[in-house]
């Protein structure tokens, strides 16, 4: 087929989309379509959401309430099997929670464990992992301290604020060393400061750990500030409806790039694509 | 000083109650009500400490036995019945028919199947208490929060240690709630069966004290049921402080 198209020289984007298939991509989210419940009260959420992340790349998915954001994101970490359609990690259908796979779920409050302490919230993922016991305490204590926590360690979830228990949460998810990292609305629960700390956190982390990240937010403003591409979901059902390259660099900080007439560019873009 | 002050408001009431059974019964002339000082008098008699040793022990002996039989029956049949939805909602009429029946109701059929002995005293404290555990641990299981779920689900948490360290503690204040309420009427379901079987024991002790008209001694099998009673709460009580702690402090408003 290739060759086909080469003798012609007419190369038509679908069709070069089917004729190279994406030998980087990482995560490949294929004609995912998605219809909850059945019969009378099936509502179809997605209708065929088709995007792909190469390796390191953090890509946010946006899109309004109850765009299927976060359906996607469920099928991603194996969570939902879809109806149809696959999502490809390393080319290897997901089936079921893949092993180099975390999330960071927007519910710090009910996704860590009341009744652990700190480090061992951040640990618990570990121990499926074959780590021993010492080795485990130890790589907890780390990622806790790349997320500025080193002294909570035996502190409860509960007796922590709000952006330091959603540390808490990233840290579990560093601390598991996963190749790709999923965040689901991470910093709609946090105060204006605190989000603006996580976003540069989320950063500053991207340096250190070489990952693969997908987050979903429905924040425009974040989602241009932390990625390298924004795709937008729009429509009932769902579907890819633009996908926005940000070329803002790797340095950023919360006053130039904010500032910067392109970041108010592509703001604006990736907000006519969302009220699309 | 506040401790101290705790203390003293604590035994306030009691010591007034007490004061007051001493004054009023002094002169009783009752066979049904002796002297609180004859009861006191028999009570050093005859439990301390031989009574203890021969009447008390057998109860406490046959609660346990049966209490902690229900504990760990309730909850291992509990996790399993909230991992099969279809098996619970069979089961789920028969479970709450069960549960609705007055424990002692089913004595006399504990006694035709399994006759006077102890198989049937503790087999009759089970049925007892094992239902409230059952129930509340079905739910407690079900009730851990679904982020919680998936989180472990995600970060691939082995099914062992997914029922150690999530599971379980995540439905420990209701287990515990189940637990509690067991505790109860396994100590009526001792005394009951212990009253119609005329074992060793407290229940049976007291029961054929008062048809021997000895009823100073039937009040002291009383008063030391009391005593046992309120001392399991109290070790159920520093049990479940220490257990639920991250639950009972989570509920605290934050300082």
């Amino acid at each position: 087929m290739a060759s086909a198209h080469a003798r012609t020289g007419v190369v038509t984007a679908e069709a070069a989309k089917r004729a190279a298939p994406d030998v980087d991509a990482h995560v490949h989210v294929d004609r995912l379509h998605h219809v909850f419940g059945r019969g009378a009260a099936a509502r179809t959420v997605l209708g065929s959401v088709d995007f792909t992340v190469a390796r390191g790349e953090h890509v946010s998915v946006v899109g309004p309430s109850g765009s299927g954001k976060t359906t996607v994101l469920r099928c991603v970490a194996g969570l939902l099997t879809p109806t149809s359609g696959q999502v490809r990690l390393d080319g290897a259908p997901v089936a079921g929670p893949p092993e180099s796979l975390a999330v960071v779920f927007q519910d710090y409050s009910r996704s860590l464990l009341p009744w652990l302490t700190v480090r061992s919230n951040v640990a618990l993922p570990l121990r499926g992992k074959g780590i021993p016991a010492p080795h485990r305490r130890e790589r907890a204590a780390e990622a806790l301290a790349a997320v500025g926590l080193k002294d909570s360690l035996h502190q409860y979830p509960w007796q922590l604020s709000g952006g330091m228990q959603q540390r808490v949460a990233i840290a579990r998810a560093l601390a598991y060393r996963p190749e790709v990292l999923l965040m689901d609305e991470p910093f709609a629960s946090v105060d204006a400061q605190t989000r603006s700390d996580l976003e540069d956190l989320v950063l500053r982390l991207k340096r250190v750990y070489a990952m693969t990240v997908i987050a979903v937010t429905h924040d425009i403003d974040e989602a241009v500030y932390l990625s390298d591409r924004v795709v937008v979901l729009s429509g009932h059902p769902a579907e890819v409806v633009e996908s926005v390259p940000i070329d803002l660099g790797a340095d950023r900080d919360q006053l130039t790039t904010k500032s910067d007439p392109r970041f108010a560019r592509l703001r604006a873009r990736v907000l006519r694509a969302v009220r699309h | 000083m506040r401790h101290l002050r705790l203390v003293a408001q604590g035994l306030a009431l009691p010591l007034l109650l007490v004061g007051a059974w001493w004054w009023v019964s002094a002169d009783s002339t009752s066979p049904y009500f002796p002297p609180l000082r004859e009861i006191v008098a028999e009570f050093a008699d005859t439990w301390l400490f031989t009574g203890i040793r021969d009447v008390l022990l057998p109860t406490l002996g046959t609660f346990l036995a049966g209490y902690s039989i229900a504990i760990v029956a309730g909850v291992v049949l509990g996790v399993a019945l909230a991992a099969n939805d279809a098996v619970a909602g069979f089961l789920a009429p028969l479970l709450e028919f069960l549960r609705a029946l007055p424990p002692i109701a089913l004595v006399p059929a504990f006694i035709s199947v399994l006759g006077l002995g102890e198989e049937m005293r503790i087999s009759a404290v089970v049925f007892a208490s094992i239902w409230p555990v059952l129930l509340n641990t079905i739910d407690g299981v079900r009730g851990v929060d679904v982020v919680i779920r998936d989180s472990v689900t995600v970060f691939r948490v082995p099914r062992a240690q997914r029922l150690l360290f999530v599971t379980l503690p995540g439905a420990s204040p209701q287990i515990v709630a189940g637990v509690r309420v067991g505790l109860a009427l396994s100590l009526i379901a001792v005394i009951v069966t212990e009253m119609v079987t005329s074992a060793d024991g407290v229940g049976a002790f007291s029961r054929s004290a008062q048809l021997s008209f000895d009823l100073p001694a039937m009040w002291t099998a009383i008063i030391l049921m009391g005593f046992v009673g309120y001392t399991l709460n109290l070790l159920f009580d520093r049990l479940e402080k220490r257990t639920l702690r991250w639950h009972l402090r989570m509920r605290e408003p934050a300082s």
